[in-house]
């Protein structure tokens, strides 16, 4: 589409394929993730067999919450500065009366007691105290969490690991921009018909054409992406330096809006019953909050702020504030800043965009189609890279690693979750454990798979049978891990849903590798040009 | 025969390549700096948040808009100038900024 010399296309060619070359698979690793985590909560109630029984945050909490702010008072009465409150995917209800306190770097870190509760008959199902980084795990939510960190942050600590997928973000918009720039024909090859002549142009248009595709997503999951990593590992400190004079607490007050003149007195807390009620009012959120946060509870100047997800009326997750003494409502309040403003509207709109959640159940759909489509255009475009080194024995080592990682990646996605189900069926405390272990050991697998079969062919189908039957596995292993099937899942349709996707997904990996799904002969068709030099350049591609 | 073996020399030809530092490290760094300066210069609007908020939403695009003309530009003493002029016209008020002369 756009006309460059000779030696500046040589220069992007390069750019774009050493960049995937050597980040391509890390990339790839990324980008699965992300992908399937559009789907996080949907999987954190699969992997708990459904929601728990019970109203949640719409429910009777009132008592409960007031015994346990009695009981946190006497521990230590600073931990009730600020308490947040929240279910997870499983359905429990978590929430944490905390303080504020720096560490021995000097950075302000979250210190109290926090509270797992029975949605139904809110018993504390388990209790931890401390520094919100040092408390154990919520096994309920494990699965989800980690294929969220995978996505995130690789598993790296941190900030290693979010600088990583920022850099990984960068290079995906270099590969998708770079390949726009090379491309000459954009909207030819949105209906491009991949060639059967041979295996490298069949490569190369099934890459132009799933990329055509994907071509604005992959920039705009990108850029977002690469904005949510480097927003507060770098974006924040060095705009504290210059605009704060290095004081990032002072920034973060700017951003999260300059708070109301405090007045100790104490008074008791309105309670949340009423204030849920009348934050699901259509005009206000227009929903069971997903988050509740009360800051200085039991005194005069408390103040509750309630979150909601987004609505078919309204695309941005909403804020909505609450005198904490009386229940009065205060207004919806910005996510950043204390008025409305352009920096709060981009901020919602980069969210949405990246998480996919603006129209709902269907951009989730897309947003993870395009994301898988993305992975393929990776793999191919290795593929590619390496199809043109037949010769070079270094990156035919590639070749097969390209397959492992690419199969292995799901394959111990699978491992972590047969992981999880087994141990929280029967001993919770070691979910996280079993977990790990479970993608170490699809990970190993794969490898094992990956170097036993020589033939790319055979590799490929075993793979493929390998990952369907992983897939089909997970509903059985859920239902008999669980002890029941689909019936009582009080509307819950997030486990029916994902059994059957999960069974269909299998199916058609098992129905590829059969005879009934013929792959290409490639060859059939002889070349026009097969020779000279312009049948090496369409070789090439 | 393969394009890759028509070059064999120049695989890593890049490494020796001005074109290859401006595009790896001083555009980083580049950017960083115009990131740090467009806080100093953009309006802070109603919310008091725009100048702290663009900046870091809008780093990723500065980088690739900075790594793109480095790399599409055929002029490489102009690459090297603009590169100069963005560096210092951007690194003045931040270095200003750090030593408290704004205040």
């Amino acid at each position: 589409m756009i006309n460059v010399s000779k030696e500046t296309a040589r220069r992007l060619l390069d750019i774009h394929g050493w960049s995937a070359a050597l980040l391509g698979l890390a990339l790839y690793i990324v980008v699965f993730a992300g992908a399937i985590v559009v789907f996080s909560h949907e999987i954190g109630a699969w992997s708990v067999s459904g929601h728990r029984s019970g109203e949640g945050l719409a429910g009777t909490i009132d008592q409960r919450l007031a015994e346990l702010a009695t009981e946190v008072e006497k521990i230590d009465k600073n931990y009730l500065d600020e308490v947040t409150f929240f279910p997870n995917a499983a359905g429990e209800i978590i929430t944490f009366f905390h303080t504020h306190v720096k560490n021995e770097k000097g950075q302000l870190r979250e210190k109290g007691i926090r509270f797992v509760l029975d949605p139904k008959s809110l018993d504390i199902i388990s209790r931890a105290e401390g520094l919100r980084e040092e408390m154990p795990i919520i096994s309920s939510g494990f699965l989800e969490r980690f294929y969220v960190d995978l996505h995130v942050k690789l598993h790296a600590p941190d900030p290693i690991g979010v600088y990583m997928t920022g850099i990984l973000g960068l290079i995906l918009l270099v590969a998708a921009v770079s390949g726009f720039i090379l491309h000459r024909q954009l909207i030819k090859d949105i209906f491009l018909s991949p060639r059967l002549s041979s295996r490298l142009l069949n490569t190369r248009d099934r890459h132009n054409l799933a990329g055509t595709w994907g071509i604005v997503f992959s920039i705009l999951l990108a850029f977002t992406g690469a904005f949510f990593s480097f927003a507060t590992t770098l974006g924040l400190p060095v705009i504290a330096i210059t605009a704060f004079g290095g004081d990032q607490e002072r920034a973060m007050v700017v951003l999260l809006g300059e708070p109301e003149t405090e007045d100790t007195t104490p008074k008791q807390f309105v309670g949340f019953e009423g204030i849920i009620q009348q934050a699901q009012q259509a005009e206000l959120g227009g929903s069971v909050p997903v988050f509740i946060s009360v800051q200085h509870w039991g005194r005069v100047d408390a103040r509750v702020s309630t979150v909601h997800s987004p609505t078919p009326e309204n695309m941005f997750f909403t804020t909505h504030h609450f005198e904490g003494a009386t229940g009065k409502y205060l207004g919806e309040k910005p996510g950043l800043g204390t008025v409305p403003s352009a920096g709060n509207t981009v901020i919602g709109l980069m969210g949405v965009l990246h998480f996919g959640v603006f129209a709902g159940l269907l951009s989730r759909i897309i947003w993870l189609s395009l994301g898988l489509a993305t992975c393929y255009v990776t793999l191919t475009g290795l593929q590619l890279w390496v199809t043109r080194r037949k010769n070079n024995r270094l990156w035919q080592s590639l070749s097969r690693l390209i397959s492992i990682i690419g199969y292995g990646l799901p394959i111990s996605m699978i491992g972590a979750a047969i992981g999880f189900l087994f141990s929280y069926s029967r001993y919770t405390q070691y979910v996280e454990i079993w977990t790990v272990n479970g993608f170490l050991i699809g990970i190993v697998f794969s490898f094992l798979v990956g170097l036993l079969f020589k033939s790319s062919e055979r590799r490929k189908n075993v793979f493929q049978q390998l990952t369907g039957l992983g897939f089909i596995s997970l509903p059985i292993i859920r239902s008999i891990t669980s002890g029941h099937g689909w019936q009582g899942y009080h509307g819950s349709s997030a486990v029916m849903s994902m059994d059957i996707s999960l069974i269909i997904a299998g199916l058609i990996l098992l129905l590829l590798t059969t005879n009934i799904v013929q792959s290409p002969n490639f060859g059939r068709k002889k070349l026009k040009k097969s020779s000279g030099y312009k049948g090496l350049i369409e070789e090439q591609g | 025969m393969s394009q890759a073996k028509q070059f064999p020399s120049h695989k890593f030809r890049y490494l020796w390549s001005s074109r290859f530092w401006l595009a790896g490290p001083a555009t980083l760094i580049v950017s960083i700096i115009i990131m740090a300066a467009m806080s100093l210069w953009l309006p802070e609007g109603q919310g008091k948040i725009n100048h702290v908020v663009f900046p870091v939403v809008l780093f990723p695009l500065i980088w690739a808009v900075v790594f793109f003309y480095v790399v599409l530009e055929k002029n490489i003493k102009r690459v090297w100038a603009v590169m100069l002029a963005l560096f210092v016209l951007n690194g003045l008020p931040v270095l200003a900024s750090i030593m408290g002369w704004l205040a």
